[in-house]
């Protein structure tokens, strides 16, 4: 056994870091040669409906824009807005947005035009208008020193031993429900990043042996951590003295029992999280039989004298072990068994005696996921156990290097007594994948063993022989997360009520030489029922597109709609759920209907404005009854 | 609990001054070694010893009845025990009763002064010493090597799934 601890207390300014991205993609042209462009990234959004234009001195127009013979046939409205620097906003048309299926392909279809318009002769580029947004990032104030949890790469914020979690806390930071047991040393309770925290849970002490726990007693429900300093010789002829090591404290730091995004402290890799602590390990270690009752009573079984868990693990971290077979220690196999049929996920560290983990317990063991440790490079820790029995790499960091240049030692950097420290280890490498499987958990619950491990491996950055000069499994854990169908919304509408009222928006030609009529349309809706609901609205187009060709239909949006109120859906609310094609001159016509689960009072409004022929105004204004369709169906 | 009564084992050989494995008190324990050489056993389901295993685990048996659970697994392994403890998932973990067997430590061996030395010959069948006596009444052992034995003679009683050294486990830092 090995120890290599370097513990150093740390003040530091608070840093907040942040990565924009933006990127394009290529899309071919019909007339012009597209410009290519890198591909969107899935997570890229555009403004609907945006594409910002710099044109070169050459191609002003009197209007200092693109001639509308350029522009309309690509799709977009000929009148741009001006911004600051001179640049230029085209939106593109209604028809070109409502033939988009999804955010996704209308991104692909604004990124296409983009392209065409950029290569244009008079055009010094042409792009998107992205939307950028700030990866989610913990506001810690010690979080820039925690280079295992950035993204990899190494880019800005980035690190080549990062496991990405900057995106996948994107998609979740996690959730309370779900438990992840730390067993160990016990927890300081009383750290103020624990305090501070609302993650911790219950525990137990399930050390037997008073002189081991050194607390006063055997088993007893405190697992808060009293130490495991000894003396030279103390755990055996030669052994020697060591102080303190808050090794459990450390270990769940990192899977997330602090609080994360406080503007103090550190982060964990989940910020919304269970945390329970089992104490097992004390003055010169534990023994096997604590260690196999800790492992059923975190997945929720029964171990005698010991009160039942209240909050069963849904994942075990061991950052503990024994350099000799798991076929040395049957025991601790069976009780692995018994807690990956409760549902629970076990994770183990490989340990750190530079050897095979097939030659360690519980590392060896079957139906767990052993992690091997990865230093700053992302290569495997020069300590670190390695060969088949390794699943997957994560960092356990190296005191000893500091590749990324921070001027702090390349440790993982987590909870002690007192602060934090950057301590090494299979030990540290763990806790990472065990808060991994919690996101994932709380990103889909109904993942089992079977299919964390599956994705962990599949995600995972493969590893070169440089990189890895044994066996490190599937590689360094990259923890990718993919944001999963929230559940399906009770409909409000056990039967849908449906009203299609007539709906035109714009400005026309009219057949007279040069005249144009504008339309307007309000469409009022009152629910005189005395029950509040839902409404929804769609738009069903008729022109554009024409020519005979029926338009799309598109869901504009669900509004609250209180018993005894009414509101208005007119043309600038169309529009503005549209990405506002009409305010911009886009002529709209077609249908607007209604659906609800009640029925409703529905009248429209229709005004007309046209010049006459001495240049006055006529206005004209109706009103019409919106007759309802009773549908048995639900509308969706 | 301590338990002092004439222990024999299934080959009929008493065991009062005999001391199977090694390491005395988490002073000498060693990661990887047999803890304060205890030991864990699984019993089989089905059997007697089984079912009362389930019986106290649930809490519903009295002290007296823990205790004659305690005798019948000594009767079983055929060790003297000072301490036992059931465990989770019917397991039990013991130590056997080293004042009653007559061990003392030397260093890291454990030596047995057992005095027969016929006893010595059966037990060095089975045990692989580091050294006997010239008599052949004494047995060093090594106790790694031993635990791992007396755990490999444990397993082949009837009633025993698996039996192991309480192995000593510590951090990975």
């Amino acid at each position: 056994m090995k120890y290599s601890t370097f513990r150093q207390p740390i003040v530091m300014s608070a840093a907040l870091a942040m990565a924009i991205t933006g990127a394009a993609t290529a899309q071919d042209a019909a007339e012009f040669p597209a410009v290519d462009l890198p591909p969107v990234p899935e997570t890229a959004q555009t403004v609907p409906g945006r594409i910002i234009v710099k044109l070169r001195e050459t191609g002003l127009d009197q209007f200092g824009r693109l001639s509308t013979d350029q522009v309309v046939p690509l799709g977009l409205e000929a009148a741009p807005e001006i911004t600051s620097g001179g640049e230029l906003i085209y939106r593109v048309n209604v028809a070109t947005l409502l033939n988009a299926q999804n955010a996704q392909e209308l991104g692909e279809t604004v990124q296409g035009i983009a392209s065409e318009i950029a290569a244009l002769p008079d055009v010094e580029y042409a792009q998107p208008d992205w939307e950028l947004y700030p990866f989610l990032t913990p506001g810690d104030a010690h979080y820039p020193l925690q280079w295992h949890y950035h993204d990899f790469g190494t880019g800005p914020d980035q690190s080549p031993g990062g496991i990405g979690l900057p995106a996948a806390w994107d998609v979740t930071t996690g959730d309370g429900s779900v438990t992840v047991s730390v067993i160990d040393t016990g927890i300081l309770d009383n750290h103020a990043d624990v305090v501070s925290s609302g993650n911790i849970r219950s525990g137990y002490d399930m050390i037997s042996d008073p002189s081991r726990a050194a607390d006063g007693d055997g088993r007893d429900a405190d697992p808060f951590d009293a130490g495991d300093a000894v003396a030279a010789g103390e755990c055996g002829p030669g052994s020697p003295a060591r102080g303190n090591s808050w090794h459990g404290s450390h270990v769940a730091g990192t899977v997330g029992v602090g609080a994360s995004d406080n503007s103090d402290g550190i982060a964990g890799v989940a910020w919304n999280v269970g945390v329970q602590s089992i104490r097992v390990l004390g003055k010169c270690g534990g023994s096997t039989s604590d260690i196999n009752d800790a492992i059923r009573w975190a997945a929720g079984l029964p171990v005698p004298g010991v009160p039942a868990n209240p909050t069963p693990a849904d994942v075990i971290n061991m950052s503990l072990g024994a350099p000799v077979p798991c076929s040395a220690s049957p025991s601790t196999q069976a009780a692995i068994n018994d807690a990956v049929s409760a549902g629970t996920t076990v994770v183990v560290a490989a340990g750190n005696d530079t050897m095979s983990a097939s030659n360690a317990f519980p590392a060896s063991c079957a139906n767990v996921i052993t992690v091997a440790a990865s230093d700053a490079r992302g290569h495997l820790a020069r300590y670190s156990n390695f060969g088949p029995a390794v699943e997957i790499m994560a960092p356990g960091g190296d005191v000893q290097r500091d590749d990324n240049g921070d001027g702090q030692p390349d440790g993982v950097l987590s909870l002690v007594s007192g602060g934090y420290a950057w301590y090494n280890g299979t030990s540290m490498a763990a806790p990472h994948v065990a808060g991994a499987a919690a996101l994932m958990l709380a990103n889909d619950p109904s993942l089992t063993t079977a299919e964390i491990l599956a994705e962990l491996q599949a995600t995972a950055t493969p590893r070169t022989t440089t990189e890895c000069s044994e066996a490190c499994g599937a590689g360094l854990l990259n923890l990718v997360l993919e944001e999963t169908d929230p559940p399906e919304p009770p409909d409000p509408r056990e039967t849908a009520y449906r009203y299609d009222a007539k709906f035109i928006c714009g400005q026309r030609e009219t057949i007279l030489e040069g005249g144009k009529v504008g339309y307007d349309t309000i469409v009022n809706v009152m629910n005189p029922s005395q029950k509040d609901i839902m409404i929804e609205k769609r738009l069903s187009l008729a022109v554009p597109p024409g020519r005979q060709r029926p338009g799309d239909t598109r869901r504009i949006a669900e509004d609250e709609l209180p018993a005894g109120h009414a509101l208005a859906a007119d043309c600038e609310d169309v529009g503005d759920r549209l990405g506002n094609p009409v305010a911009s001159g886009a002529f709209v016509d077609g249908f607007l209907t209604v659906l609800s689960p009640v029925p409703l009072e529905v009248r429209a409004v229709y005004r007309t404005d046209a010049a006459d022929e001495n240049g006055g105004m006529i206005s004209t204004m109706d009103v019409e009854d919106v007759e309802r369709t009773e549908s048995p169906k639900k509308e969706r | 609990m301590k338990f002092k009564r004439a222990i024999f084992n299934k080959f009929g050989v008493p065991l009062l001054c005999g001391a199977l494995i090694a390491g005395c008190g988490p002073g000498h324990a060693q990661t990887g070694l047999s803890e304060t050489g205890r030991l864990i056993v699984g019993l089989s389901s089905g059997t007697e010893l089984a079912s009362a295993w389930d019986d106290n685990a649930a809490g519903g048996a009295d002290v007296e009845a823990e205790s004659e659970f305690a005798v019948a697994l000594e009767n079983l392994v055929g060790l003297p025990i000072h301490d036992i403890r059931l465990g989770s998932g019917r397991t039990v973990s013991f130590a056997p009763d080293w004042e009653e067997m007559g061990a003392t430590v030397q260093g890291q061996t454990l030596r047995l002064g057992l005095g027969d030395p016929l006893l010595a010959a059966a037990l060095a069948a089975r045990l692989d010493p580091i050294a006997r006596s010239d008599q052949g009444a004494s047995l060093e052992l090594d106790p790694q090597r031993s635990a791992a034995a007396i755990a490999g003679w444990l397993v082949n009683l009837e009633g025993v799934a698996f039996a192991q050294p309480d192995i000593v486990v510590d951090i990975r830092q």
